[in-house]
């Protein structure tokens, strides 16, 4: 009974200290781009521990987590996303006939609910032609330029992403409970 | 030689960057309601602020001061995408209803929720 | 590349201009919001062009602050002038409710949180501004 206590207790901890590391070299990343490498790490060495111990302390644990190793996909994803959502709206400012067919549609998410369905809010907004307006309960409900557009298609691809980039699973649309 | 081509990569990216800024307030002008307005202020924008960044990092002369630049556009980023929703969810709390193309059905009733797009 | 950068700040300037003609327009009060959203990326864009323009280092420190503080004005203005949760709310309510213990459930108070700070005695008529000047 004791061994299994205290290894428990050593792998709590352990798992603390991989955190702490992590946190303190994310931190220190940090200090040395906003200072562009100009030094005061005097100053940096006393303080980044203080506030990755603070905020491992305070902080409650995160349900969902990023996956370091998909964010290089998921940032190809989105640069390319950016691109044609750029290019769709200069495209129709700059045609005489102003091309829109506005209207506001409603989705349920199929992400779980905290940080995946904020990312995915956020970066619709950033999408061709879609833009977040409210979340009520699951149903999301946004904006978008053209309805002719396949913009549901490209939110549930978005979705995809996300739900890969954290690892979570997802609802399968329309099945969720009233 | 190479100097001069990089020279003008850079210049091409920041300009086509600029372009896109001019682009995103004709927009502002041009397009019928707020909502329509958010979408060419963000998407324009942000994709003018990217390559923007990207012309003035290609020449930066420090890894750190590229990293920083790659900073800003990402706190733009996030900063835009949440004050367009922000700013998108109060017109739609206080009842703004957005701008209809004229060969579009009118919705039917005024305050009725927007219809559920269809599912696959 | 210096000339040319000068150009491109003066092209900036002008997409800004432009812009805030929109603002100047409005019609709606959103539409004047947008100004804040508008003068944050724009400014941003100039300011990292100047730092560069100008090798001044300390100009791009200025686009952090300034892209943050954008965010700030546009949070601002939803929570305080616009939204209608804060019109709904009853001023002052909040503070009494606590003593009487029978209306003050934990939960009922919490829900109210949305409200107007106290302290903030604005004129009801303040939150209805805007959407019908045009």
């Amino acid at each position: 009974m004791r061994t299994t206590a205290a290894t428990g207790q050593a792998i709590v901890s352990s798992r603390f200290w991989t955190r702490f590391a992590a946190r303190c070299s994310a931190l220190a990343g940090l200090w040395w781009i906003l200072t562009e490498g100009s030094g005061g790490w005097g100053f940096a060495a006393t303080v980044i521990p203080l506030i990755a111990w603070l905020g491992l302390r305070s902080a409650p644990a995160r349900a969902h987590r990023i996956r370091p190793s998909r964010l290089p996909v998921f940032i190809v994803f989105f640069l390319h996303q950016s691109l044609r959502a750029g290019v769709d709206v200069a495209a129709r400012t700059l045609k005489p006939s102003l091309p829109l067919q506005p209207a506001l549609l409603r989705v349920p998410v199929a992400l779980p609910a905290g940080a995946p369905t904020w990312w995915l809010m956020l970066i619709i907004s950033l999408l061709p032609g879609t833009l977040s307006v409210r979340l009520e309960g699951r149903m999301l409900e946004f904006h978008c330029l053209d309805d002719r557009l396949a913009v549901e298609r490209d939110l549930r691809h978005t979705e995809a992403r996300i739900a890969d980039l954290f690892g979570c699973d997802r609802k399968r649309p329309g099945v969720s409970a009233p | 030689m190479a100097d001069s081509i990089m020279d003008g990569v850079r210049l091409l990216l920041i300009t086509a960057g600029v372009a896109f800024f001019i682009i995103g307030s004709i927009g502002l002008i041009r397009f019928p309601d707020v909502y329509t307005r958010i979408h060419a202020l963000t998407k324009a924008d942000n994709l003018g602020l990217g390559l923007i960044v990207i012309g003035l990092l290609l020449g930066a002369g420090s890894l750190a001061t590229s990293a920083k630049l790659v900073l800003i556009w990402l706190l733009t980023l996030v900063a835009s995408a949440s004050a367009g929703y922000l700013v998108a969810r109060a017109a739609r709390r206080r009842g703004v209803k957005p701008w209809q193309a004229k060969d579009t059905p009118p919705a039917k009733g005024d305050d009725t929720p927007p219809p559920q797009s269809g599912g696959h | 590349m210096t000339t040319a950068l000068d150009l491109l700040l003066l092209a900036l300037l002008l997409s800004l201009i432009v812009g805030l003609g929109r603002v100047w327009r409005g019609p709606g009060f959103a539409d004047r919001m947008l100004a804040a959203q508008l003068l944050g990326t724009t400014g941003v864009a100039m300011l990292i062009v100047l730092a560069e323009r100008f090798a001044q280092p300390a100009l791009r420190d200025v686009a952090l602050v300034l892209a943050l503080l954008a965010l700030l004005a546009v949070l601002a203005f939803v929570a305080r002038v616009w939204d209608p949760d804060d019109a709904v709310e009853p001023t002052a309510s909040a503070d009494g409710a606590g003593s009487t213990g029978l209306v003050g459930e934990p939960g009922a108070a919490a829900s109210g949180s949305d409200g107007p700070s106290s302290g903030d005695h604005r004129p009801r008529q303040s939150n209805g501004v805007g959407d019908d000047h045009g």
